[in-house]
């Protein structure tokens, strides 16, 4: 077959993508390669990285050009972006394809190690290395070159569309004249915050490697306390940056998700959110080593933990493996083994690490080599020798590294502040934990062949274990300063300051319980441990700090406090306001849920403390948005919200956006839920009737009075017909309190003459227009109408009033700051030796 | 025996509770025979659309009553009810997720979760994935 040469395509931009995306995962290699060689070499091994580095941001550039510019021979922009997608989604369009996230986590990489190379100093070596070396991985999974034939390496954002799709079309050589628009961008991601969510979560991705490779490099020197105190900022701004990613998720979901709230614990959420509670706790295990030399194999077990479980949720999310246990995890690229092989790698590493002898070493290291290879061909056998010699691996990790360290026994005292710190970091783990095993329920169905299923109620199968650890969590936060590291002299001082912050406390849950109208015990008790949290740390920074610089934990842990109240009030007194509790159903299940209303239009309803009226609905490109009037039943406010639903066949037919209305205390959700059929062809027309009709005249249907105003005169162009005269009359129906307009057509050119009929189901009503020759000079102008049951418009809706959930937002920018405040003073501390 | 070491056998005692709730807990497919035994109880059933029999949702007449056919692993045929609306497109839906009681007659679903066939299949629908 001779080969086809095609018209149109630009393939030197996808070659010099390709080339850049090879020279990165070469430099990548070549940088850890030198890195690790020799301390002469680590100067080499600076110049490949910052070659990567310089390689990485040309793959990112071309992919954004591609886009940018429409190539869509390319797939990438093909599937991914659209002529009219806004430029501010442009960026957008990166992360909905697997290919293009990884090259922003890529990205936010080579740039902290671009950081490192000049701060690091004396940890440079082997910190830069181990984060060439995830380089290595990243850069691998967008290479997309077959090995031997044998397997795909990575999935290339540059491979060409008639590449990847096999269709017949593409055997024609200018088949991109028929390519001129992409399949755009998934509406959902067409928000705000979808441009700054991924972005900030995939930099709070990347710095967790910091600690890591901290940890790591410290554990090959021997050096089991010098590494905390250069990685420790960045622990700090890792928790920061991913825990400003995760709520900006959860922000998201609440404002364009329509499942009623921010944090449905679905196991993309939790995949995220495992590593940030990991990260947590093995913070504040490095302050307690620091501080007091102990807990060594916790903080370590805790930060490497961290990082793999960073690298278990990219699996998790981007194999395949959720299946349909998520209703947002990426398309399977094919990648599974691959990324097995990375979370296997990264469990390794620091398994090597604790291995003193070169002959042990050799032993992990060959077997674990093989499995690694085998990987992307047996993914689902290796699961099992996987999972022993992982849990083997740690065994033998906690075993080395306890012979290793001087273990000098220390006591635990339970005046010291240490003591309470390290308890409160097991509760993030045991939550960690608890979060771990719940959405890994698909892998274990894969591991085991077994067929589980999500949980009836998923937010109840978490909030069981999740609320008393919280609570237990809070509490601790609220005591835990008090005490001193060590050992606390002064007990009677203690006692007071518990004791008077808890009074204060009790007074507060007291107050809340008659405000917020709270009487779940469970639920007491957690709003309880919010205040206590607050009060005790805020009395803290009254008694005891003097600088802000100080204040970051407190403030931090003031913000946990008002997310938890947050969270407890808006969903413990969430109102659904269009609730009903008649039924139709007669005896249905006192616990059935009937939460839809049936709106139809212009007929106020009654909701909650509102009327609420649909008043209509109008149409910008794919988005229908409807206009749903609030009155407040005390006549204070009024406000319109606009929640609309966009038609989009890839994703299901109809998918709804919420409209929120936000008020200090509270806001009012609402969201589309069904939608009535469009009008059917069989409608029964009856009563046809001609009328003679003059500008002014009326006439009455059994459906409400027809005006007719007037006749407007276009040509046709209009409806794309030339030499046409079109003559549309103008009419207005009136229903009671309801107007509606009507305009049919009737048109005539050089030959024939022709109506175009419109039918106005919701007025049940039908109108054709002619203009006809009379035998006098004035044509005369019939109208024709016809009936039949109006239609009425309706919207089916959920409303839903979400009280103090500022108090979480609030909540989030405290802690955000604090783990800011946090950060900066450790950065300082840093410095000053 | 340290406080710390307590604490810590505490903790591994709730983790390997909770694990062991979640694995033992975890149900699985059901029949509408077993529902049918067990009458206040909560199964889930995976079960093929049927859909030559209706599937009833008329919003003007009940916003929250959705009714359609499901046939179970076993053949039996039921007509299963929902008060939640019907997800538009629940007609492309081949096999549907449910979790319910069963009152003798019909089948209760609580929560009701339609698996629809070609959305990943299809090359061209490629950008139905989404980040996180």
């Amino acid at each position: 077959m001779k080969p086809i040469t095609f018209v149109g395509e630009n393939l030197f931009l996808g070659n010099i993508g390709h080339f850049f995306v090879v020279v990165a995962f070469v430099c990548a290699l070549l940088s850890v390669i030198f890195y690790t060689k020799s301390s002469k070499s680590q100067s080499l091994g600076r110049v490949f990285f910052i070659s990567h580095v310089v390689a990485v941001l040309g793959v990112f550039l071309t992919l954004f050009i591609i886009i940018q510019g429409h190539y869509y021979e390319y797939a990438y922009a093909y599937e991914h972006s659209s002529n009219s997608l806004p430029l501010r989604y442009m960026v957008s369009c990166f992360w909905e394809g697997q290919e293009g996230s990884f090259l922003l986590w890529m990205v936010w990489n080579a740039i902290l190690g671009l950081v490192l190379i000049f701060t690091a100093k004396r940890w440079e070596r082997g910190v830069v290395a181990i984060m060439a070396l995830s380089q290595v991985v990243l850069t691998s999974m967008i290479l997309g070159v077959d090995v031997f034939g044998v397997y795909k390496l990575g999935s290339s954002p540059f491979e060409l569309l008639r590449d990847k799709m096999q269709a017949p079309i593409f055997s024609m050589p200018n088949y991109l004249d028929n390519v001129v628009d992409g399949t755009g961008l998934n509406p959902l991601l067409q928000n705000y915050w979808m441009v700054i969510h991924p972005p900030t979560l995939f930099l709070g991705f990347a710095l967790t490697i910091i600690p890591f490779a901290f940890a790591v490099t410290s554990l090959f020197e021997k050096e089991y306390r010098a590494w905390i105190k250069p990685a420790l900022p960045w622990a700090l701004a890792g928790g920061m940056i991913l825990g400003a990613g995760i709520i900006m998720g959860g922000f998201w979901a609440y404002e364009s998700l329509s499942f009623g709230g921010y944090w449905a614990w679905d196991p993309v959420e939790n995949a995220s959110l495992v590593p940030w509670l990991l990260l947590i706790s093995g913070t504040h295990l490095m302050l307690i080593k620091k501080v007091t030399n102990s807990s060594t194999i916790a903080s370590y077990t805790l930060i490497i933990s961290t990082y793999i479980m960073v690298l278990y949720a990219t699996f998790l999310t981007r194999s395949g493996v959720l299946g349909e246990t998520s209703v947002h995890s990426f398309t399977d690229l094919g990648l599974a083994g691959q990324l097995m092989q990375f979370v296997v790698l990264f469990i390794w590493l620091p398994i090597i690490a604790v291995t003193d002898s070169a002959a042990k070493r050799w032993y992990i290291i060959i077997p674990v080599s093989l499995l690694v290879l085998v990987l992307p061909f047996y993914t689902r056998i290796s699961f099992y020798p996987l999972l022993i010699i992982s849990i083997l691996g740690l065994i033998w990790f906690v075993l080395n590294l306890n012979k290793n360290i001087n273990n000098h026994a220390s006591d635990d005292n339970i005046l010291g502040r240490e003591f309470w710190m390290f308890i409160g970091s097991l509760m993030l783990v045991l939550s960690a934990v608890q979060v771990l095993v719940g959405t890994s329920k698909p892998v274990f169905n894969k591991i085991f062949g077994t067929n589980m299923v999500p949980p009836e109620d998923v937010v109840g199968y978490y909030n069981i274990y999740q609320m008393p650890i919280a609570i237990v969590i809070a509490v601790l936060m609220a005591i835990s300063q008090f005490f001193r590291y060590k050992n606390t002299p002064n007990t009677r001082k203690l006692f007071k300051e518990i004791l008077i912050t808890l009074m204060f406390a009790v007074v507060l849950t007291m107050g809340g319980i008659f405000l917020f109208e709270i009487a779940n015990p469970m639920f007491v008790i957690l709003m309880f441990a919010g205040f206590y949290a607050l009060v005790g740390n805020l009395t803290y920074i009254i008694l005891y700090i003097r600088s802000v610089k100080f204040s970051g934990s407190s403030i931090a842990h003031i913000g946990f406090g008002l997310m938890l109240l947050g969270v407890l009030v808006s969903s413990a007194k969430k109102q659904v306001i269009t609730a009903d509790f008649s039924g139709q159903m007669g005896n249905f299940d006192e616990n059935a849920r009937r939460e839809n209303m049936l709106l139809i239009k212009n007929e106020p309803t009654r909701l909650g403390d509102y009327m609420v009226t649909y008043q209509g609905d109008s149409v910008s490109g794919d988005d229908i948005y409807f206009k749903v009037n609030y009155e407040s039943i005390d006549g204070k406010e009024s406000f319109t919200l606009l929640p609309n639903t966009q038609i989009n066949e890839d994703m299901g037919g109809i998918l709804p956006n919420p409209d929120t209305r936000h008020y200090l205390t509270y806001d009012v959700y609402t969201h589309i839920t069904s939608l009535p059929k469009p009008v059917s062809d069989s409608i029964n027309w009856k009563n046809v009737k001609e009328y003679p009709i003059e500008k002014g005249d009326s006439i009455r249907t059994a459906n409400g009075t027809v005006i007719f105003t007037g006749v407007e005169q276009s040509d046709g162009k209009s409806i794309g017909l030339k030499n046409t005269t079109l003559a549309k009359a103008l009419l207005t129906i009136k229903q009671g309190n309801n107007q509606l307009s009507a305009a049919p057509i009737f048109g005539i050119n050089s030959n024939t003459y022709f109506s175009i009929r419109e039918e106005v189901a919701e007025a049940g009503l039908r109108f054709g227009f002619e203009i006809r020759p009379t035998e006098s000079d004035k044509p005369m102008a019939v109208l024709e109408i016809a009936e039949t049951t109006p239609q009425p418009k309706f919207i089916v809706m959920k409303g839903i009033v979400f009280p103090y959930i500022n108090l979480l937002w609030l909540g989030t920018i405290f802690m955000v700051v604090g783990f800011g405040i946090a950060t900066w003073n450790r950065l300082e501390l840093k410095r000053g030796t | 025996m340290k406080p710390k070491v307590i604490v810590l056998l505490i903790m591994l005692a709730v983790a390997i509770a909770a694990i062991m709730t979640t694995y033992s807990e975890a149900e699985k497919s059901s029949t509408f025979a077993e529902a049918d035994a067990n009458p206040n109880e909560t199964f889930h059933i995976t079960g093929f659309l049927v859909k030559e029999k209706p599937m009833e949702y008329n919003p003007q007449i009940d916003p929250n009553y959705f009714s359609f056919y499901l046939k179970d692993k076993n053949g039996n045929i039921r007509k299963v009810v929902s008060t939640n609306p019907k997800q538009q497109d629940f007609e492309r839906a081949e096999t549907v997720n449910m979790y319910g009681r069963s009152d003798g007659e019909v089948f209760r679903a609580s929560k009701v979760m339609p698996k629809c066939p070609s959305k990943y299949k299809d090359e061209q629908n490629n950008n139905s994935a989404q980040s996180s």
